[in-house]
């Protein structure tokens, strides 16, 4: 086959998302998947019965008010994505029915936050309106352009009464800001939940996240027809645009000659060329140890070679339902809640929970983060109108008492673990109306995506070493490397995972500034005025 | 909100998307519509256990040794798709012995040899190299000619098949298990080839016996897709985008606009309207395209023949098992290369077998093996020939589909049973495999799900009760397919609208054929350059 101009190894959001900026801007693109589907995290997969679509990876979208592709490719991606906006995103139900509402409108969580406690209601208040600044400034900026070196970051946000507000959170951990802000015990509960919902540990300091999950939990879309319809939809960019995809087609290597990336040996040993570039958006450890090789690579390794993976997953459970559940609640939102989170009380009990997770076990009555997507879109039940699809994910060890194989005998058991808490929170959840389930291991999230190794969905921990202009590493963090034509930008690249698009668009940003092509996209208004600010 | 293309096709099934692609790249601005979530039909690839992939459907492309003109046409190569050669259909029978085919003829002739000599001889000579030119020939005139190329393929076939051997041996006028039983002394060997015509949903009773030979040399250089069949559909989706044309999920027709006889666009569930300048094409089976036409737009005899349309008595259901070791084949002992044979199926002694299953599936019964075992057409262990289907080490059984009859004419009291007895039809078919099996032990089983012909109907509605070829051949071929009125890929009286489905010739299956002779005929319709 002919050589492409650029070559991009691997087919999950960023990949795609290259590809479409890249293919969109005049070069010939071929993208290559290991898999027989695109799409990696932007998954959906009819794994009960035929009709119903689950979606075991991304869900709910965070960034859809922010991120530039869903700007950029407004037009190519109008006829086939709708995003739908459910007015309760999050709610939580104690064990006693008491509710706690996180709706898309800041004034209405005030008002059932106020059910709790009032000051806890004037706090998330005042939180709010000071972190949508400081997301809308400074992190959604930061998102979509590369990594700058911390002692500079920390001298631009000095500059400003934002930025200083910024900088005193960061090094805190989720835990801290919500322990020092809220008095009540389930607010906090949910608070904890929305900072740390990416998984994440509660006691990481890793504050300069907190305002973003913060702000975008008010902000969650999904998409209608199932979220992989969001992998189909950039592909046809790629493909509209005179570019590839292969599916099927693991790479074995990447050759560097010279110091030079110059194409790219299958598994299945076709050899492929690349004249310009060379994007690899898998994880760290894959791109650098395995694909290339210590041997052909000048740079210290020490972080790729030590890569943390996440410390635990999650565990799924997806069920086919005859009806929507229906919640003991003295209220309706946790019945029309995009999630509706059961199972703990306070920030305590879900710290317990965290730890046993923590220490490899599984929780005899897990907590509980439960969607049902077809309360909003019916089409993704499209063959068997009427029916219901669910999601329950809890968090999971990798090794369940040391042992990831021992999910595989397990998986039936944890299964019940979290349909048992499903039955008590809810009035018509049983053998009746749930008509089918089927269970997803943090083993299986690992086999499904090989890129998410021990079930790192984030394609490595979030971990200070491992963050902002340290992920991968100092040299990469920009999507260049040390090694000529070849970039990176995957999850395990600044600024990470959970479908935030960011290395996707910043490494073909990288890209086209290195081939001198013309960018056919104009610069995000929020990076202008970032610019303005001083914060770029 | 209107949109305007030349062309609209309805349904992004196999032919749909050959059609449409066809038409792309001859410069047509293109609308295929499709009801699912995902293009395909049943190129379906779904990963059910995650790292264990299975095609629930379509596997085993039986013309890829006759290397169809799509290949080259759409240049499915360029777009990523890649075959890997894969050879074995065969039974495995009671008494744990197994005929099947190898890469290499001497070796099946071998095998063969261990049943009857004589049989082995007259296959030697049925299967020259110089009779497989011409079932090929005949094949080729048979799946690629368009009506306006040739009046009758059928004769001109004849015309290439009489100048065979079989000729004489396996007449037009016999059932294929007269002239198998007459032809061959060993009742395996009389089994074996007519099971493989079955499966090219042949059915006993039919003046079949002249397709015996040159059917089972398709299955001599069987293809199977890389990366599992839903990458065929991948690749021809891409194809459309890739020349301007636009494929819609989730937004099937409901209604195909008529205006003085002629068809002029569709309106979708959604709302929208969409005008086609040239034509619009439907992939759908009669009964679904009529009910988008609406009976008052044809004359009553239209509506009459749409009615009658008769569907196979024989379904099709799919099992997917994901394995942490493959187990071996009790017919090992028999001989140790049944392990690497692929479609390999159970439940089959003698020829009596077929008359027996076709009597139970035109009563509405499951059939069953002598020995209470379900028959299973095809069980193989795929991954062996395409590693990605399984993670290293691991192993699925796929495809494997059970036998069932078909479930609108079985009736709703039948698929009520069926729906309830989802888990024990699946506990019969894994022991029913595992009775075939030497050392495959329950606890080797990671995953394992059925899919039943009424979960076929509903993810393809095409599939009336399950039958995957979307109608008999019995009475229904040719230019007779659905019916001579819409014989030809036309859907007469109503100008502009054209058949390109499996209802269509040459009807069901991956052939890379109906979607291709309705292109052809379209071109010759309208003067189309290009391709």
């Amino acid at each position: 086959m002919n050589s492409p101009d650029v070559i991009i190894i691997g087919g999950g959001p960023n990949g795609l998302t290259s590809g479409a900026y890249l293919a969109k801007a005049g070069l010939d693109v071929l993208l290559l998947e290991s898999r027989h589907e695109i799409g990696g995290g932007l998954a959906g997969e009819e794994v009960t019965t035929t009709g119903l679509i689950h979606n075991p990876h991304a869900l709910y979208f965070l960034l859809v008010d922010y991120a530039p592709p869903y700007f950029d490719f407004n037009q190519e991606l109008a006829p086939f994505i709708k995003h739908i906006y459910p007015e309760v995103q999050i709610s939580m139900v104690r064990s006693d029915g008491k509710s706690l509402t996180l709706f898309s409108d800041p004034e209405k969580t005030a008002k059932s936050i106020e059910k709790f406690s009032r000051s806890d209601s004037e706090t998330y208040r005042k939180m709010y309106g000071e972190y949508l600044k400081i997301v809308e400034d400074i992190i959604i900026p930061y998102t979509f352009a590369p990594p700058i070196p911390p002692v500079e970051q920390m001298d631009l946000l000095s500059k400003t009464e934002t930025g200083q507000n910024f900088t005193e959170i960061t090094e805190m951990t989720p835990r801290e800001i919500v322990e020092e802000n809220f008095e009540d015990e389930l607010v906090k509960a949910l608070f904890l939940y929305v900072g740390t919902h990416p998984i994440l540990r509660y006691d990481e300091p890793l504050g300069y996240l907190f305002p973003l999950y913060f702000i975008v939990s008010h902000r969650m879309r999904i998409v209608e027809g199932g979220t992989h319809r969001l992998a189909s939809a950039l592909a046809k960019i790629i493909i509209r645009n005179g570019g590839m995809i292969h599916e099927a087609s693991e790479v074995a290597e990447i050759i560097v000659e010279d110091g030079v990336a110059k194409g790219v040996r299958l598994k299945d040993g076709r050899k492929i060329m690349a004249k310009k570039a060379i994007l690899s958006t898998v994880d760290p450890p894959q791109t650098f140890l395995k694909l290339i090789g210590e041997d052909k690579i000048d740079m210290d390794l020490s972080n790729i070679k030590n890569w943390e993976w996440e410390e635990f997953s999650f565990f799924s459970v997806h069920a086919d339902l005859t009806e929507p559940p229906v919640y003991r609640s003295d209220s309706s939102d946790p019945n029309r809640a995009l999630i509706t989170l059961i199972g703990y009380d306070s920030s305590e009990e879900y710290i317990t929970e965290m730890d046993a997770v923590l220490q490899g076990r599984f929780p005899e009555r897990p907590a509980c983060e439960v969607t049902c997507p077809t309360v909003f879109d019916p089409t993704q039940a499209y063959g068997q109108p009427g029916m219901h699809t669910l999601r329950i994910t809890s968090y999971a060890p990798f090794e369940l008492d040391g042992d990831a194989e021992k999910w595989d005998t397990f998986k039936n058991e944890a299964m019940d673990r979290c349909l048992s808490v499903l039955k008590d929170y809810t009035e018509n959840m049983n053998q009746d109306s749930i008509r089918y389930s089927y269970p997803q291991s943090p083993l299986d999230i690992e086999r499904r995506i090989p890129s998410m190794v021990k079930g790192s969905i984030k394609h490595g921990a979030y971990i200070p070493f491992q963050m902002g202009y340290m992920r991968p590493n100092t040299e990469c963090s920009g999507y260049r490397t040390p090694i000529k034509n070849l970039y990176v930008g995957g999850a395990g690249v600044y600024p990470g995972g959970w479908v935030s698009f960011g290395p996707g668009y910043n490494s073909a940003n990288a890209i086209l500034e290195d081939l001198g092509v013309e960018k056919w996209f104009s610069e995000p208004e929020f990076i202008k005025r970032a610019k303005e600010n001083g914060y770029l | 909100m209107t949109a305007e293309f030349d062309a609209v096709v309805v349904g992004a099934g196999h032919n749909g998307l050959i059609l449409g692609a066809y038409l792309a790249k001859s410069g047509l601005s293109v609308l295929v519509c499709e009801n699912r979530w995902e293009v395909g039909g049943s190129m379906d690839t779904r990963e059910l256990f995650p790292g264990f992939k299975f095609n629930l459907h379509a596997t085993y492309n039986v013309v890829h040794g006759l290397n169809p003109p799509v290949y080259r046409d759409l240049e499915l190569e360029k777009f990523g798709l890649r075959w890997k050669p894969c050879t074995g259909w065969g039974v495995v029978f009671g008494d744990n012995r197994a005929l099947f085919y190898y890469p290499e003829l001497k070796h099946t002739l071998k095998l063969v040899e261990r049943f009857s000599q004589n049989d082995a001889r007259l296959i030697e000579r049925l299967f020259s190299k110089e009779n497989i030119e011409k079932y090929y020939q005949l094949a080729r005139t048979l799946f690629y000619t368009a009506p306006h190329e040739l009046e009758n393929p059928a004769s001109e076939a004849g015309r290439i098949y009489k100048t065979t051997e079989g000729y004489e041996r396996f007449p037009f006028d016999s059932t294929m298990m007269e002239a198998a039983e007459e032809n061959f002394e060993s009742p395996e060997v009389q089994t074996w080839l007519m099971r493989i015509v079955e499966a090219s949903m042949m059915e006993p009773s039919e003046s079949s016996a002249w397709t015996l030979m040159w059917i089972n040399s398709l299955y001599l250089n069987l293809g199977i897709a890389v990366g599992g069949t839903h990458s065929i559909a991948h690749v021809l989706a891409r194809v459309i985008q890739y020349y301007g044309g636009m494929i819609i999920e989730r937004d099937p027709a409901v209604e195909i606009l008529i205006e003085n006889e002629r068809a002029v666009g569709v309106r979708l569930k959604s709302g929208k309207t969409v005008r086609a300048r040239k034509l619009v094409a439907s992939n759908l089976n009669p009964s679904l395209t009529l009910e988008l036409i609406g009976e008052e737009n044809v004359p009553s005899e239209i509506v009459k023949k749409v009615k009658n349309y008769r569907y196979r008595y024989t379904s099709h259901g799919s099992i997917a098992i994901a394995l942490k070791r493959k187990p071996s084949w009790k017919a090992s002992e028999f001989t140790q290369d049944v392990n690497s044979a692929m479609g390999l199926s159970i439940g089959w002694e003698s020829p009596e077998n077929f008359v027996r299953m076709y009597e139970a599936h035109r009563k509405g019964e499951i059939y069953k093996d002598d020995n209470g075992f379900m028959a299973i057409e095809a069980v193989s262990f795929l991954n062996e020939v395409e590693p990605t289907l399984a993670p290293p080490g691991y192993h699925v059984i796929t495809p494997a589909w059970p036998y069932f009859p078909n479930t609108r004419y079985a009736g709703e009291k039948f698929i009520e049973y069926m729906e309830n007895n989802r888990q024990e039809l699946l506990e019969w078919a894994i022991e029913s495999i595992m009775d075939k099996m030497q050392d495959m032990k329950r606890d080797d089983i990671i995953g394992a799900t059925i899919y039943l012909p009424t979960d076929v109907e509903k993810k393809n509605p095409n599939m009336y009760g399950g039958d995957i070829n979307v109608g008999t051949f019995e009475g229904q071929s040719m230019w007779h397919r659905p019916f001579p009125e819409w014989g030809k890929y036309r859907a007469y009286p109503v100008e502009n609208l054209y058949l390109c489905g499996p209802s269509s010739h040459s009807g069901g299956g991956i052939k890379f054929s109906n979607g291709y002779l309705c292109y052809k005929t379209i071109k010759h319709d309208l003067g189309l350059g290009g391709v």
